[in-house]
């Protein structure tokens, strides 16, 4: 039986786009009829020190709908904001910045660092979408599968890390 | 073993616990940490056979439907095909902890 996610295509590709022209690349596209914006978020890559932004737009004279994507490093998480391009980006980049911590430059509320949080309440932790940012769910449950139905498989022989953790959200507290 | 039907057919996931052996490995793929596995070892001394062999006893199987996402993952990673997919939806239940199915439930 094979599964059926290994059958399923990706139709739409990400046009990549630099940095610097990240505001007049979507400004020409929206000129040229992308002018629904559909998600603006962030994807965390830790081990390449960057970040993945992408942007999804649709058009309304046809079904179509497009990527956009910009790789930011996570040194100077700074890009020129949309918000005069596409009014809705305002919402998505203070979203993607307290989710991420990336400044959208020209997005009046993300760029003001004693702005008000959007979703997040005071008591949850800084850019939570940030990978190295423990999920309490996680850290918090004990694994099912360090159970063993033979004690001779001791947890510690095992080398498997629990799947969706990461070992940095071990290293302190109880040694986990 | 449970009989082989549509892949599309994905309404629910069955055990066959005669035919687990507590490998762990649905337990361990999982990635919302849906199934647990209680299990024990006996020996057994099959005929003829010189020494005992240990062999490992289901005592629980659990599939938490309200953290399952339906990935079928486990079912991939069966090396004994104990589980597998069935096509009849579960129906609605009244209280979270219900949607805690164990063997006699996955069985049936």
């Amino acid at each position: 039986m094979t599964i059926a996610a290994n059958s399923v295509e990706i139709t739409q590709q990400i046009e990549w786009i630099s940095a610097e022209q990240w505001r007049d690349s979507l400004a020409s596209a929206h000129r040229q009829g992308w002018v629904c914006l559909d998600v603006l978020t962030a994807i965390d890559r830790p081990e390449q020190r960057e970040f993945h932004v992408v942007l999804h737009a649709n058009r309304v004279d046809s079904a179509l709908g497009q990527w956009w994507g910009v790789v930011v490093p996570q040194h100077d998480a700074e890009l020129a904001s949309l918000v005069d391009v596409f009014k809705a980006a305002a919402w998505h980049e203070r979203e993607t910045r307290e989710m991420f911590g990336i400044t959208f430059t020209g997005n009046v509320v993300s760029h003001d660092p004693t702005a008000q949080g959007l979703l997040l309440s005071d008591e949850a932790p800084v850019t939570p979408l940030r990978k190295h940012v423990p999920l309490g769910a996680r850290v918090d449950t004990p694994w099912p599968g360090n159970a063993d139905p033979d004690p001779r498989r001791s947890a510690s022989r095992r080398r498997q890390a629990p799947p969706g953790t990461r070992p940095e959200w071990f290293e302190t507290g109880d040694g986990q | 073993m449970i009989e082989d039907i549509a892949i599309e057919s994905r309404g629910t996931i069955k055990l066959s616990a005669p035919d687990c052996t507590s490998c762990m490995l649905c337990v361990r793929e999982c990635p919302v940490w849906c199934i647990e596995i209680d299990s024990h070892t006996e020996q057994v001394t099959p005929e003829g056979a010189r020494r005992p062999r240990s062999v490992a006893v289901l005592d629980a199987f659990t599939i938490d439907w309200g953290l399952c996402m339906y990935c079928g993952i486990c079912v991939e990673v069966c090396p004994f095909d104990a589980l597998a997919w069935a096509p009849s939806p579960r129906g609605g239940v009244g209280e979270a902890e219900q949607l805690v199915a164990g063997i006699e439930d996955l069985s049936g």
